[in-house]
């Protein structure tokens, strides 16, 4: 596959929070890259550090949260030795976000316009009117219906569909390179949530930006994404093209994963839906050697000592085990 | 005190309705809150307006025959001890008294406003600071101070009496807006805010202040009132509003010695002082009724 060139590189990053219990590492030593134009797809189920990630490539950890290590770079600076007034300036100009929960993400006091235009105003050195008119362009690009009208309501006026395609009008008001939405289709009806994603492809394609596309939902990734990270205790295990992973998933954790999706297979034959065993671990008490271990069957003593490194085993095809899983799923869909 | 529960966004006559707009719906149908506006209007009304339909002026002294007349239709409120007209210096005092009282509570509310928005927005070390400070504030025994203040702070009159209450009177003002700013800074719109760039100070002034008025109107309204009566308390003990500028405290204080003979110079001023305190008091839990979160989920 043709690769633009890098826009986001994060290199070994380290992201923990220091809480009264003890050092929760959400961010472990992530890597990955996101090519110009690309969707990059990071999957995992909840506490794996996705969201954890998306907030330290924006530089918005909170307190106990820090940034201990490694590098975010993007067109080629790192972001984490930026100071708050050059990220600021970097923030929903050249990088912008969508949230999970389209009911509480907009300020209720502010009519959406109103909202709208600040993301614009914020950046960009031009007047209330010319704001005024691209905000309406921008309401009418991400298919709001008469965008002169919508312009002065309230954000409790709107359906949760609509926030959030208002919510991506304000991460598109100063087209930025990477978009980054994390579970931002989760909290839809799932009719909307396909209006949402069809929304956001068509987009993409427009604008040419890349998208790191965060989700726990498998079937969404295969839809959006050209590249899947798999996120599993603050680590990247699997990280592939979407046609490797989902024809050759190699990752024990990946393949249960996959596994665990009701397929038209289970439907017939009747079987239980095989699940992973056991529980994610708890960020207080992380096992010895591969975080996976105590859930995979094919652990080995080496598994129980060692944490594996992610190796390319395959050409573009990165797995973090000592024993990839060989067997060819049956393709989805 | 029935309130209908109507849900903010709800559709009434073909018309959105927003917040504020059923928080005065709400507010109509409080009759002791609308009562005690309606006073308060005429209170106010009447201290601007008073003083120039009054034939006599707040200093302006009667002959020796003048001292301490009872209310008559030369006076419709007596006389005090100089001679003055009663009813005249009550709409002076109303000015003053009121000056003191609202713009006080202003002072103490940009105070407490700006120390607990910082303190709860930024939190850790300098929420730390701020707050243990105005625990501290907290913890001195305000009127002693407040007379070795009055006295230390040089210059005399409304001004000096503004800024004393002031001093003393944001902390609760800062605790509220803390609690505020704690969970409503927690809000995905706030973060969504920090997400495309907007600046600290401008999360903090625009987009979360907005969010937590509803607590400080009602904290000023029930604030004025008391600070109506702090006033007093201080010109009671000489200390506040210095004559002859006349203020409802220092009438109060003035009249003390005479109350036996004259009575109507107790009765003017405490009444008109009871009165507005009571309506302030009224009106604050009026709107508390009307703004409370909990009838807008």
């Amino acid at each position: 596959m043709e690769r633009g060139e890098v826009l986001l590189d994060v290199r070994d990053l380290k992201t923990y929070f220091f809480t009264d219990d003890g050092v929760v590492k959400a961010v472990d030593g992530m890597s990955f890259t996101i090519h110009k134009g690309e969707v990059l797809g990071l999957v995992g189920e909840s506490g794996c550090g996705k969201s954890v990630a998306s907030m330290s490539i924006m530089q918005l950890v909170d307190v106990p949260g820090k940034i201990v290590g490694g590098e975010v770079i993007f067109k080629g600076e790192d972001l984490v030795k930026k100071t708050p007034e050059q990220m600021r300036k970097i923030r929903g100009a050249e990088i912008s976000m969508i949230f999970q929960e389209p009911m509480t993400s907009l300020n209720p006091v502010y009519t959406v316009g109103n909202q709208i235009m600040e993301a614009i105003l914020v950046h960009q050195d031009v007047s209330e009117e010319e704001a005024k008119k691209r905000t309406i362009e921008l309401l009418r690009l991400v298919g709001i219906p008469e965008p002169e009208r919508r312009f002065n309501q309230y954000p409790h006026e709107l359906s949760g569909g609509m926030r959030q395609r208002v919510m991506i009008a304000m991460a598109m008001s100063c087209n930025p390179d990477l978009l980054i939405s994390d579970e931002a289709t989760t909290a839809l009806d799932v009719t909307i949530q396909a209006q949402i994603l069809e929304l956001m492809k068509d987009l993409q394609k427009k604008t040419g930006m890349a998208i790191l596309f965060i989700t726990h939902d498998l079937a969404l990734v295969a839809e959006m994404a050209n590249s899947i990270a798999v996120a599993y205790t603050g680590k990247i295990v699997e990280y592939s093209d979407v046609y490797s992973i989902f024809k050759r998933p190699r990752h024990p954790y990946t393949y249960g994963l996959l596994n665990s999706v009701p397929s038209l297979k289970t439907e017939k034959t009747k079987t239980p839906l095989p699940a992973i065993e056991g529980m994610v671990p708890s960020p207080y008490r992380m096992p010895n050697g591969c975080h996976f271990n105590p859930r995979c069957p094919f652990a080995t003593e080496r598994c129980r000592k060692e944490m594996p490194e992610l190796a390319e085993i395959e050409p573009g095809h990165l797995v973090r085990c000592f024993h990839p899983v060989s067997v060819e799923k049956e393709a989805y869909a | 005190m029935a309130v209908e529960v109507t849900k903010v966004g709800e559709v009434a006559g073909g018309r959105v309705e927003t917040y504020w707009y059923l928080v005065g719906k709400r507010l109509r149908k409080h009759k002791l809150a609308m009562l005690s506006l309606f006073v308060l209007i005429l209170i106010i009304l009447a201290c601007i307006v008073g003083p120039y339909l009054s034939p006599y002026h707040m200093a302006e002294l009667g002959s020796t025959g003048e001292v301490m007349q009872p209310p008559s239709h030369a006076h419709l409120l007596g006389t005090d001890e100089l001679g003055r007209d009663v009813l005249t210096r009550l709409f002076y005092g109303g000015r003053i008294s009121l000056l003191v009282g609202f713009s006080s509570v202003f002072s103490a509310l940009v105070v407490g406003i700006i120390i607990g928005a910082y303190a709860g927005y930024y939190g850790g070390i300098l929420d730390t600071l701020l707050m243990r400070f105005t625990d501290i504030m907290f913890s001195i025994p305000v009127m002693p101070l407040l007379i070795v203040l009055s006295r230390v702070i040089p210059g005399s009159g409304v001004w000096k009496i503004v800024v004393v209450i002031a001093i003393f009177g944001w902390m609760t003002d800062a605790r509220i807006i803390r609690g505020m700013f704690l969970s409503l800074r927690e809000n995905e719109y706030v973060e969504a805010a920090r997400a495309i760039g907007v600046s600290n100070n401008r999360i903090i002034w625009r987009h979360i202040l907005p969010n937590s008025l509803a607590p400080i109107i009602v904290s000023a309204t029930l604030g004025v009132g008391g600070n109506i009566i702090y006033e007093a308390a201080l010109s009671y003990l000489g200390f506040g509003v210095m004559p002859p500028t006349p203020s409802w405290g220092n009438m109060l204080q003035n009249a003390e010695y005479a109350m036996a003979i004259a009575p109507w110079l107790v009765w003017s001023p405490g009444l008109a002082m009871f009165i507005t305190v009571l309506a302030f008091n009224y009106l604050g839990d009026g709107l508390r009724d009307a703004m409370d979160p909990r009838l807008y989920r």
